[in-house]
């Protein structure tokens, strides 16, 4: 089973959402990571095909997903991001309605809607309606509909957010053990959400994959640009100004203890960490503003994230740029 | 399949707007209906004013003393004695010269009550309508009619609706000669002798058809969102990304459409069918509908037209339920559809034709004004495409019937080929 991704590109006016992304995709669980703006929902939408290309294709055992159609929706699960509800539905019935959807018999439809309410912790709400359910009742809900058909293609767009800690490490197990011989693909820009069951990240950044590889080759890529440093708090703000700084704490004698992402040591006596999804992610995106990071990019970064993507493919489990 | 059309129908009937849309509106119409039977007024004899159901039964009574063929032998009878009962107290000079309001000023000096009752029958209004010119009273017509006018009461009915096509609708539309030929084929298939009698509640059904209207507005609210509210509220992605979301889910939406279309519409015509029937009665089915006026040129009964005219009402419904669907498919917002819809239901309804025959004829197109008994029955309302003539009803049943079955297909293409973004 494979998906390939090939010249991906969609354009919105003269905005360029997505841009030429190619990508080989077989089973496994594939993070993709980038800030908000970079593509990833445009991306998403193709590869569900519920938002037409501008050009390229989205291939699935070879076949162009459009000529295959009921065929291709029939092994795909979709939770779009922040998508609505039909408040006057029970969460049963909107799990059986999702299973007519998707071609499901009642009776099996049923038992596996029970079965799934379960899993994703709403057994007692399965007869109340949405009306009344939390944020993260509703996201729950419409995970156990992404995954009803037992998809072999599951996209998962922003599936934690509004989930709290213990939910999203629920949601994290829950997908773990649906990956079996499926292709998962998770969007988030929460790097924790796919730290650990990503068996491949692919980073986005103004509509293009900049990095794609297994997460331990991934993050290698900042080994060396990761510096922890005992300072006092005066000189703590001031890295914080001059630097990507991605945590400090407080140590009982007063000193910050400062982790910077920085290409060179950030000030004397900090020393080279072990680096983190994370700090890759703050490394990548430290100059994404938070309305978003498309049109961020300048000509000249792009073309140095390319090369970055070219020095990691050959480390990458199952992608491939083109 | 039958699951979809089922959850289809439920996400219609469970919004919010719909069941307040319908429910008020249903209510406004059980309001109207009531207040129909109970505004219904009528002046005895004894100038005694009824109303309500001591109306009806008097218009019942009133309308059976007269019930039967109207055999030329029995009009002249009829009419011979009413001109004689005007003559034997008033003079034909001075009624010939007198307003209206002047004549039945004199008429209610000169005769006794019981006599006024006859003169003032609706009964001999009906007889003479053909040689009433407007604003004379029946016995200022009865006291110009000669014996041998009388005698030819049909004639004098094709005579009259000759004279009407040639008026050309006040000048405001020439008739064309296929146009003249269509309508008075139509008016001389009319069976003679008419009958009279009383058929109340299908006069009644026909005079309140035209709130069917209102079945439409709450069948385009229900509507409006089948499509568009799945890309206001965020569903279309899902929907659009599951297996039979470009298929069976759009027919699925298209089918429970119509089926909640139906069943309310169904719903409405109850009421106001169920009320006027129940209320003025429902004898008189098979009358003519010449019962009514003598010269509408449709050979129907009463019965026959209230099926004409609810099935007219019928196709509208469907056809606007297929036009929200199209509009609905296209755009993200529910009030726009709405409101696109709602205006031409009702605002076309409101717009003068200014004495345009044309604007005039796309103006009755409309369900306020194509519902109307009158341009429905006896307005000869034609349209003439090359050598094919169309009333308003076959004007209706085809460009109803035509955008229902354009707009479903337009509708589904336009959902199936959706983009999210």
């Amino acid at each position: 089973m494979e998906l390939t991704i090939d010249r991906l590109s969609r354009q919105f006016g003269s905005h360029i959402a997505v841009d030429r992304v190619s990508a080989r995709l077989t089973p496994g669980v594939y993070g993709l990571l980038g800030a908000n703006g970079a593509g990833k929902t445009t991306l998403m939408r193709m590869v569900c095909g519920v938002l037409r290309p501008t050009s390229g294709e989205v291939l699935f055992d070879g076949v162009d997903i459009r000529r295959l159609g009921e065929a291709y929706r029939a092994r795909l699960g979709y939770l779009p991001q922040d998508f609505g509800y039909y408040p006057d539905f029970t969460a049963l019935d909107f799990m059986m309605y999702m299973a007519a959807l998707k071609g499901i018999g009642r009776r099996q439809a049923k038992a596996a809607s029970l079965d799934l309410l379960g899993v994703v912790g709403l057994s007692d709400a399965a007869r109340m309606k949405i009306r009344a359910f939390s944020g993260g009742m509703k996201q729950r809900l419409g995970i156990a509909q992404a995954v009803l058909n037992d998809p072999d293609v599951l996209v998962l767009d922003e599936p934690t957010a509004g989930l709290d800690p213990k939910e999203r490490v629920r949601f994290r197990n829950l997908i773990a053990s649906l990956a079996q011989d499926k292709i998962v693909i998770l969007s988030t820009h929460i790097v924790s959400d796919v730290e650990y069951i990503a068996d491949e990240i692919l980073v986005m950044r103004a509509g293009a994959f900049i990095m794609q590889g297994a997460p331990d080759a991934v993050t290698s890529q900042v080994a060396g640009k990761v510096w922890e440093c005992h300072v006092d708090a005066r000189t703590a703000d001031a890295l914080a100004a001059r630097f990507t700084v991605s945590n400090v704490h407080y140590a009982a004698d007063g000193q910050a203890v400062v982790r910077v992402v920085a290409d060179a040591q950030p000030v004397s006596g900090a020393r080279a960490v072990e680096p983190t999804l994370e700090d890759l992610y703050l490394y990548v995106f430290r100059d994404a503003s938070d309305r978003g990071d498309a049109g961020n990019r300048s000509g000249r970064e792009t073309a140095a994230h390319r090369g970055l993507v070219n020095r990691i493919r050959s480390t990458g489990r199952g992608g491939e740029e083109r | 399949m039958f699951d979809l059309i089922v959850f289809e129908l439920k996400k219609i009937v469970c919004r919010r707007t719909t069941v307040v849309a319908c429910g008020v509106l249903l209510a406004l119409i059980c309001f109207i209906m009531a207040l129909n039977v109970l505004q219904t007024k009528t002046v005895t004899n004894s100038d005694e004013i009824l109303s309500g159901f001591d109306a009806i039964a008097y218009n019942r009574d009133a309308a059976n003393a007269h019930a039967g063929e109207l055999t030329a032998e029995r009009i002249v009878d009829d009419l011979t004695a009413y001109r004689d009962l005007t003559l034997s107290k008033m003079d034909v000079q001075e009624l010939a010269t007198m307003s209206d309001a002047a004549a039945y000023s004199l008429m209610t000096q000169a005769f006794a009550p019981e006599e006024r009752a006859v003169l003032t029958d609706s009964y001999y209004s009906y007889l003479l309508a053909p040689w009433r010119a407007p604003g004379q009273e029946s016995y200022q017509a009865a006291a110009l009619l000669t014996d041998e006018q009388i005698a030819n009461f049909y004639s004098e009915v094709d005579r009259w609706f000759q004279d009407s096509l040639d008026d050309n609708m006040g000048g405001s539309w020439r008739y064309s000669d296929s146009e003249r030929a269509f309508w008075t084929d139509m008016q001389q298939r009319v069976g003679e002798p008419y009958e009279y009698g009383y058929a109340g509640g299908w006069e009644d059904i026909l005079n309140c058809v035209a709130f069917l209207m209102f079945a439409m507005l709450g069948v385009c609210v229900a509507l409006a969102p089948v499509f568009s509210g799945e890309y206001q509220e965020r569903t279309d992605a899902v929907l659009l990304a599951s297996r039979h979301g470009r298929g069976r889910l759009v027919v699925a939406k298209v089918v429970a459409s119509f089926i909640f279309s139906t069943a309310y519409f169904a719903l409405y015509a109850a009421v106001i069918c169920g009320v006027a029937l129940v209320a003025f009665g429902a004898e008189g089915a098979s009358l003519p509908v010449q019962a009514m006026t003598a010269f509408i040129p449709y050979d129907l009964t009463m019965a026959q037209a209230v099926g004409i005219a609810v099935g007219i009402a019928y196709v509208m419904t469907l056809g606007f339920a297929g036009l929200t669907l199209a509009i609905s498919s296209r755009t993200k917002s529910t009030l726009a559809v709405f409101a696109i819809v709602a205006a031409l239901i009702l605002v076309s309804g409101m717009v003068p034709s200014a004495g345009s025959g044309i604007l005039m004829r796309i103006l009755y197109l409309a369900p306020a004004n194509a519902l109307a008994p009158q341009p429905l029955l006896d307005m000869c309302m034609s349209y003439p495409l090359g050598p094919v003539v169309l009333d308003l009803q076959g004007a209706c049943w085809v460009l109803y019937g035509v955008i229902a079955l354009a707009c479903v297909p337009l509708a589904v293409i336009s959902f199936r080929r959706h983009q999210v973004a």
